[in-house]
C-alpha cells in the first residue's frame, strides 16, 4: 500500500491533536504539488447543521449482530438465523444507520436469533469448555462469575462494570434447574440469550472515555473510548466486532494513543480479513450482493445457467480484491481486465465452457471488458430478463460512479410490443422517454450513461448487433463538468477513470459506508484533498480507507449540547 | 380497548400467576381512556384519480358542485346516476348515507419540485410540507410532522398504528412516512412497520403460540432492555439522533409487549372467525423468507383481490377487538409490476390482462392500441376497483358495529396521474359519535391541514385540553399554515 501518512495526518489526526503535520503529500508517490491539499481545521465545519459525528449509539448490521453472536455464544454449530431486513431503500449501503433503526418487528426477529443462538450455545456436550475460561472453578458463585466476566466482555466489548454483574448474577440466579448443572445450563442459556438483545450488544457505543470527556476536548470533539475504536475499526474493516485478540490489545493498552492507533490500523488493514469491510463496500458499490437473485429468460439466454449469478458475484469480488490488493484504487477498478471466470461464466464472455472447471481461474479479458462495470454480473444486472436496461445502468453509473444528483422519476416501465422498425433496445427506450415530461432528465442525464455499455445484451455479453441491427452506444456525458462524447464504454471507461469526478465519488461512498452515514463535512473535506492530487497519484483503495478510518469523523465524536 | 393488566395476561398466559411487577415503561405514556372505540381506519393508493384535473377526464367525482365551503346532500340515487355516468365514486352508492366526499383539499405545497410519489404521500397524511434528506433525491424524504395514524395510535390507543400494505412487495410509502423527520425533532417513533402479506398480519394481530415459560422468560428480557434503554437514555452525552434510535428501539419493546396482550385480547375472536380459519388453512397465504418467490402468482391479478380482501377483513377484525386504534392500509394493487387490469374475477374481461403498468397509463404513456379511451377505461378501472374496496373496509366496519365511532378515511397520495398535488380526492364514512356530516359532497377548498385538524378533532385528539386545532400545517422555512376546522363538514362544537 502507498503510504500517506502526510495526507492522513493533515486530515485525520488534526482533532486529535498531534503535532507537526504538514500539508506534505509527497508519500503518495509523487512530489509535492505547489497547491498542496488544504488544511483541514481543527473543528469539521459545518458539523453541526446535521448533527453529524454525534451519534454515541450505532446499530450493527444484520451480518455484524451475527458475527457478534458467535463470538458471544460460542455455538459448535451456529443457527441459521433471519436478521432484520433493511427498509426498503435504493443506493443505500447495509451500514447506513437510517436504515438501521430498531422497529417491532426488528425486536421480533433479533429475539428469535438470540434464542437460537442461546439454545445452540448450549446443545452440545462441550459447552461448558467453550464457554467458561480456562482455569474456571468447576462450580458456585465463582464459576458464575468467570462465566458472566468473559461472557459481558465479548458481549460489551469491554470489562463488565459492578452493577451490571449484579445484575447478570441475580438473572443466573433466578434460573431453575432440578439440579446445579441443569441450573447453570439454563442460567447460561437465558443470559447469552438476553445479553443478545442488549442495547449495549446490538448498539455499539461511541460515548468517549470518561476521563478523556473531562479533558479539553479539541475542535468540538472527543476521541472514543479505546475499545469503542477497536469496535468501530473492527466491525468496519472485518464487519465483525472484535475478537478476544482485539480485546486483549485493548487491555494492553495498544489503543491508547493516536499513534498507537495508526499502528494499529495500519496492521489491520494488512490482516487478510481486512479485506473483509472493503469487499463488502465494493460488493454494495457494484451491486454484486444482489448478482445472485437475476434471472433471464431462459429460452432466449439458455447460457445464463441458473445459479449463475452467484459465480458472477464472486467474479466481481475476486476482480475487485484481486485490484485492491495490488495497490489499485477506483482508477485502476474501472478499467482492469482481471476477471475470474468458470465453467458457468465462461460463455457469458465468450470464452468456450471446456476449458474451465467449477473453480475461478484468473483470466485477462479483451479490452472491450475493461472495468468492473463490463462484468457480466454488473452488466446483466443492469437488465431485464431478456433486455437491456439503460435507465438502470445509468442510475448506477450515475449514484455510485459520479455521485450525480439522483433526478425524480418513477421506473420506466416498456411496453408489451413495439412497431417492427423500433429493433434496437435503445430505439425502444427512446420511444417510452424520448419525449415529453421524460425527456428533460433521460436524453441528457440518465440514458446516456447506459447507453454506453449497449453493447452488452441482458445476460450480459458483449454483442455488435441488438436485434439484428447495429448497436448505437454513442452518446455524451458531463465529467468533470465537461461534455465527454463517447463511441461506447471502451472511450468512456478510462476517460472517467482519470477523472476527478469518479475519484471523488469513490472517496465519498467509502466514507460514508465506513462512517454510517452521510457526512458531508468529511466528504467535502476528501472531496477537496482527492481532487488536489494529479493523476499521477492517485489514491489506492486502501489509501482512502486510511484516510477515512484514521480521520476525526471515524476516531472522535462530537460532544454535543 | 380491552386492556388486559399485566397481571391477569401473565394468567392467562400460563394459566397462573407467573407475576412480574408493573413496569411504568410498558405503560402507553400517553394513553388515556376514550369514551369509546374510536378508530382512525386510512385507506390510501397510489397515481391519483381519474378527476378533471389537468389533462384528465372527470370520471371520479358524482356531478355535484356545492358551493365554496359548504355542503350538498348525496344519495344512493345520486350515486346510481353517477355510475351510470361513469363516475367511480358511483361505486359507493349502497353506502351513501354512510360517507362523504371532500373536494378542493390541496396539499401545503403544490408548485415547484413537488411532484412525485413521496412528496404526495408525506404531505397528504401529515398536513405539512417535507423536505429531502439529499436534494433532488426522491427516496429520502422526510416528513416534517406525524402523520395522523400515528398521532391517533399514540394519543388515543398508546400503540403504534396496525400498518398493511395490500399485495406484497411492500413499497417506500410506510417507510417513508415512518421516518418522519429526524432533522427537526419532529420524529415521532413508533411509526411500526408494514405488513404486506395477511398470513404474517394474521400472525401479528392475532397469534399467540408461546408457552408460559417462554413467554414470561422473554418479558423479563424486555424488562431488561428496557432498563439498558432507560439508562442509556438519561445520558446528557446523547445527540438528537441517539435519543431518536434509542426512542424507537424504546417504544419497538413497549409494542411487542403491548402486541402479546392485545393479541391474547383478540385471540378468541380469531379463534371462531371464518375468516382466520380460511386465512390459516387455504393456502392460499404463505409466510416467511421466499414465500412470494412466485411471482407470477403472486402479481396474478386474482390475487391481487384475494389478497386485499383478506388483508382489509383483518384489519377490520383488529379494530373490532381492540388490536388497534389506528389502521394504515396501502394498496399496492397497480404499482411495483403489477400489470393488474382491475378487473374484478368473473368479470367477462378478467382475461384479457393489461399490458402495461398503472404508472403508464396514468401518465398517459403511448403504446400500441393506446388511446385516450383506452387511458380513460383503465384510469376509471383503477379507481372503481380501490372504491370497491374501501367499501369492503366500511362494509366491515358496519357488520362490527363501529362504523361510527370513528372515521375511515380514503385518499389518493396525489390528485392526478400527473403528481398533482391539489384536489387530492378525499372520502370519509363514520362520523366519530355523530360529530362529522356524512352523506354529503362537500367543496372544502382549502389546505389539508384543515381537513386533518378537523377529523382529528373529531377523533379526540387534543392540544393542551382541548380539541386540537391544527394539524401539520408546517412549512420547510418554518413558515406555518392556519390551522382551523372544515365547518362543513362538521355537525357541532368540537369544544374542548
Amino acid at each position: 500500500m502507498v503510504r500517506s501518512r502526510a495526507l492522513i495526518c493533515s486530515l485525520g489526526f488534526a482533532a486529535l491533536g498531534v503535532a507537526g503535520c504538514t500539508g506534505d503529500i509527497g508519500g503518495l508517490g509523487g512530489s509535492t504539488p505547489t497547491d498542496g491539499p488544504p488544511t483541514v481545521p481543527e473543528v469539521l465545519p459545518g458539523e453541526s447543521a446535521k448533527g453529524e459525528g454525534g451519534m454515541s449509539y450505532m446499530r450493527l448490521t444484520g451480518a455484524q449482530w451475527e458475527a457478534g453472536a458467535k463470538l458471544v455464544a460460542r455455538p459448535l454449530k451456529p443457527p441459521a438465523v433471519s436478521l432484520p431486513p433493511s427498509e426498503p431503500a435504493r443506493f443505500q449501503f447495509d451500514s447506513d444507520q437510517e436504515l438501521l433503526g430498531v422497529r417491532e418487528g426488528a425486536v421480533t426477529k433479533i429475539r428469535e436469533a438470540a434464542e437460537a443462538y442461546a439454545d445452540a450455545a448450549v446443545s452440545d456436550a462441550d459447552w461448558l469448555g467453550r464457554l467458561l475460561p480456562t482455569g474456571a472453578p468447576a462450580s458456585g458463585d465463582a464459576r458464575i462469575d468467570a462465566f458472566l466476566n468473559s461472557m459481558l466482555l465479548r458481549a460489551f466489548r469491554r470489562p463488565p462494570m459492578t452493577d451490571e454483574l449484579t445484575a447478570w448474577r441475580a438473572r443466573m440466579a433466578a434460573a431453575t434447574g432440578a439440579n446445579d448443572a441443569e441450573k447453570f445450563k439454563n442460567g447460561v442459556r437465558g443470559s447469552l440469550s438476553a445479553v443478545l438483545q442488549m442495547p449495549l450488544f446490538v448498539y455499539r457505543s461511541a460515548v468517549g472515555a470518561p476521563s478523556k470527556i473531562d479533558a479539553t476536548p479539541v475542535g468540538g470533539r472527543i476521541p472514543l473510548a479505546p475499545s469503542e475504536l477497536a469496535t468501530r475499526l473492527s466491525l468496519a474493516l472485518f464487519d465483525a466486532p472484535p475478537d478476544d485478540a482485539m480485546l486483549a490489545s485493548v487491555a494492553k493498552g495498544d489503543w491508547d494513543s493516536p499513534e498507537k492507533y495508526l499502528t494499529v490500523l495500519d496492521a489491520a488493514l494488512a490482516d487478510p480479513r481486512g479485506k473483509i469491510g472493503l469487499s463488502k463496500f465494493h460488493e454494495q458499490l457494484y451491486f454484486a450482493d444482489q448478482y445472485p437473485q437475476i434471472t433471464k429468460d431462459a429460452a432466449r439466454f439458455p447460457m445464463f445457467q441458473a445459479g449463475v449469478g452467484v459465480h458472477l458475484r464472486e467474479d466481481l469480488l475476486r476482480s475487485v480484491d484481486a485490484v485492491v490488493a495490488a495497490g489499485g484504487g477506483v482508477r485502476e477498478l474501472l478499467t482492469t481486465r482481471i476477471a475470474f471466470v468458470n465453467a458457468q461464466t465462461a460463455p457469458l464472455y465468450n470464452l468456450n465452457a471446456v476449458d474451465y472447471t467449477q473453480d475461478y481461474k484468473r483470466v485477462e479479458l479483451g479490452p472491450e471488458r475493461a472495468g468492473v462495470l463490463t462484468r457480466a454480473g454488473w452488466v446483466a444486472w443492469g437488465a431485464g430478463s431478456s433486455d437491456r436496461r439503460q435507465v438502470v445502468r445509468g442510475l448506477a453509473m450515475l449514484h455510485n460512479v459520479l455521485c450525480e444528483s439522483y433526478p425524480t422519476g418513477e421506473p420506466q416501465t416498456f411496453p408489451a410490443t413495439y412497431p417492427e422498425n423500433l429493433k434496437t433496445s435503445r430505439k425502444r427506450l427512446e420511444s417510452v422517454v424520448g419525449g415529453g415530461a421524460c425527456k428533460g432528465c433521460h436524453s441528457e442525464i440518465l440514458n446516456p450513461k447506459g447507453y454506453a455499455f449497449e453493447h452488452f445484451d441482458a445476460a450480459g455479453m458483449y454483442e455488435a448487433l441488438d436485434n439484428g441491427e447495429a448497436v448505437d452506444s454513442t452518446g455524451s456525458v458531463k465529467v468533470d463538468g465537461v461534455a465527454v462524447p463517447f463511441k461506447d464504454h471502451t472511450e468512456l471507461l478510462p476517460k472517467l477513470a482519470e477523472s476527478k469526478q469518479a475519484q471523488s465519488c469513490y472517496a465519498r461512498r467509502m466514507s460514508h459506508y465506513f462512517l454510517g452515514y452521510e457526512h458531508s463535512t468529511m466528504e467535502s473535506l476528501l472531496v477537496a484533498n482527492v481532487e488536489k492530487l494529479t493523476a499521477e497519484r492517485r489514491l489506492s483503495s486502501k489509501d482512502v480507507a486510511r484516510i477515512v478510518l484514521s480521520s476525526p469523523a471515524f476516531t472522535t465524536r462530537k460532544i454535543t449540547e | 380497548m380491552s386492556q388486559l393488566g399485566r397481571r391477569r395476561f401473565l394468567m392467562g398466559a400460563g394459566g397462573a400467576i407467573v407475576g412480574l411487577p408493573l413496569l411504568e415503561g410498558l405503560m402507553p405514556r400517553t394513553a388515556k381512556a376514550a369514551a369509546g372505540p374510536t378508530f382512525l381506519y386510512a385507506f390510501s393508493h397510489a397515481y391519483g384519480v381519474s378527476q378533471g384535473v389537468g389533462r384528465f377526464n372527470e370520471q371520479f367525482w358524482p356531478a355535484i358542485a356545492p358551493a365554496s365551503g359548504t355542503a350538498t346532500a348525496v344519495d344512493a340515487a345520486a350515486l346510481n346516476a353517477a355510475l351510470a355516468a361513469g363516475r367511480s365514486t358511483g361505486e359507493l352508492a349502497s353506502i351513501a348515507q354512510h360517507v362523504s366526499f371532500l373536494r378542493g383539499v390541496d396539499n401545503l405545497v403544490t408548485t415547484g419540485d413537488v411532484g412525485h410519489h413521496e412528496n404526495g404521500y408525506c404531505q397528504t397524511f401529515t398536513g405539512s410540507a417535507f423536505r429531502r434528506l439529499r436534494a433532488e433525491d426522491h427516496t429520502s424524504p422526510r416528513p416534517l410532522s406525524e402523520d395522523l395514524s400515528q398521532r391517533v395510535a399514540r394519543e388515543l390507543g398508546g400503540l403504534s398504528p396496525l400498518n398493511l400494505m395490500g399485495c406484497g412487495d411492500g413499497g417506500n410509502q410506510e417507510v417513508w412516512i415512518a421516518r418522519a423527520s429526524d432533522l427537526t425533532g419532529t420524529f415521532s417513533p413508533g411509526g411500526g412497520e408494514c405488513t404486506p402479506e395477511p398470513l404474517e398480519a394474521y400472525k401479528r394481530i392475532f397469534h399467540v403460540d408461546v408457552p408460559a415459560e417462554l413467554l414470561n422468560a422473554r418479558h423479563s428480557v424486555n424488562d431488561q432492555v428496557l432498563a439498558q434503554l432507560t439508562s442509556l437514555k438519561a445520558s446528557s452525552r446523547l445527540s438528537k439522533s441517539d435519543q431518536v434510535r434509542l426512542e424507537l428501539h424504546f417504544d419497538a419493546i413497549r409494542a411487542v409487549e403491548q402486541r402479546i396482550q392485545q393479541q391474547l385480547a383478540c385471540g378468541s375472536l380469531a379463534n371462531t372467525d371464518p375468516l382466520m380459519k380460511y386465512v390459516l388453512t387455504s393456502g392460499d397465504f404463505k409466510l416467511g423468507e421466499g414465500a412470494y418467490d412466485d411471482v407470477a402468482r403472486y402479481r396474478h391479478k386474482s390475487y391481487l383481490q384475494q389478497n386485499q380482501e383478506a388483508m382489509i377483513d383483518l384489519s377490520v377484525l383488529a379494530l373490532a377487538c381492540g388490536a388497534t386504534r389506528a389502521v394504515r392500509f396501502f394498496s399496492n394493487a397497480a404499482s411495483r409490476g403489477n400489470k393488474t387490469d382491475m378487473f374484478d374475477p368473473g368479470s367477462s374481461e378478467f382475461n384479457n390482462g393489461m399490458a402495461k403498468e398503472m404508472h403508464d397509463y396514468s401518465h398517459q404513456l403511448t403504446g400500441p392500441g393506446d388511446n385516450a379511451d383506452t387511458w380513460n377505461d383503465r384510469l376509471r378501472r383503477h379507481d372503481a376497483w380501490h372504491l370497491r374496496r374501501f367499501k369492503r373496509v366500511v362494509e366491515g366496519l358496519k357488520t362490527h358495529n363501529i362504523l361510527d365511532n370513528g372515521v375511515a378515511m380514503y385518499f389518493s397520495e396525489q390528485g392526478n396521474g400527473d403528481h398533482s398535488m391539489t384536489n387530492i380526492p378525499f372520502i370519509l364514512a363514520g362520523n366519530c359519535g355523530g360529530k362529522l356530516q356524512n352523506g354529503k359532497v362537500i367543496a372544502a377548498n382549502c389546505k389539508n391541514n384543515k381537513l386533518l385538524a378537523t377529523v382529528g378533532a373529531a377523533l379526540g385528539l387534543k392540544d393542551g385540553g382541548s380539541a386540537i386545532t391544527q394539524f401539520g400545517g408546517l412549512y420547510e422555512d418554518g413558515q406555518k399554515e392556519p390551522g382551523g376546522y372544515i365547518e362543513a363538514l362538521k355537525t357541532t362544537s368540537f369544544g374542548t
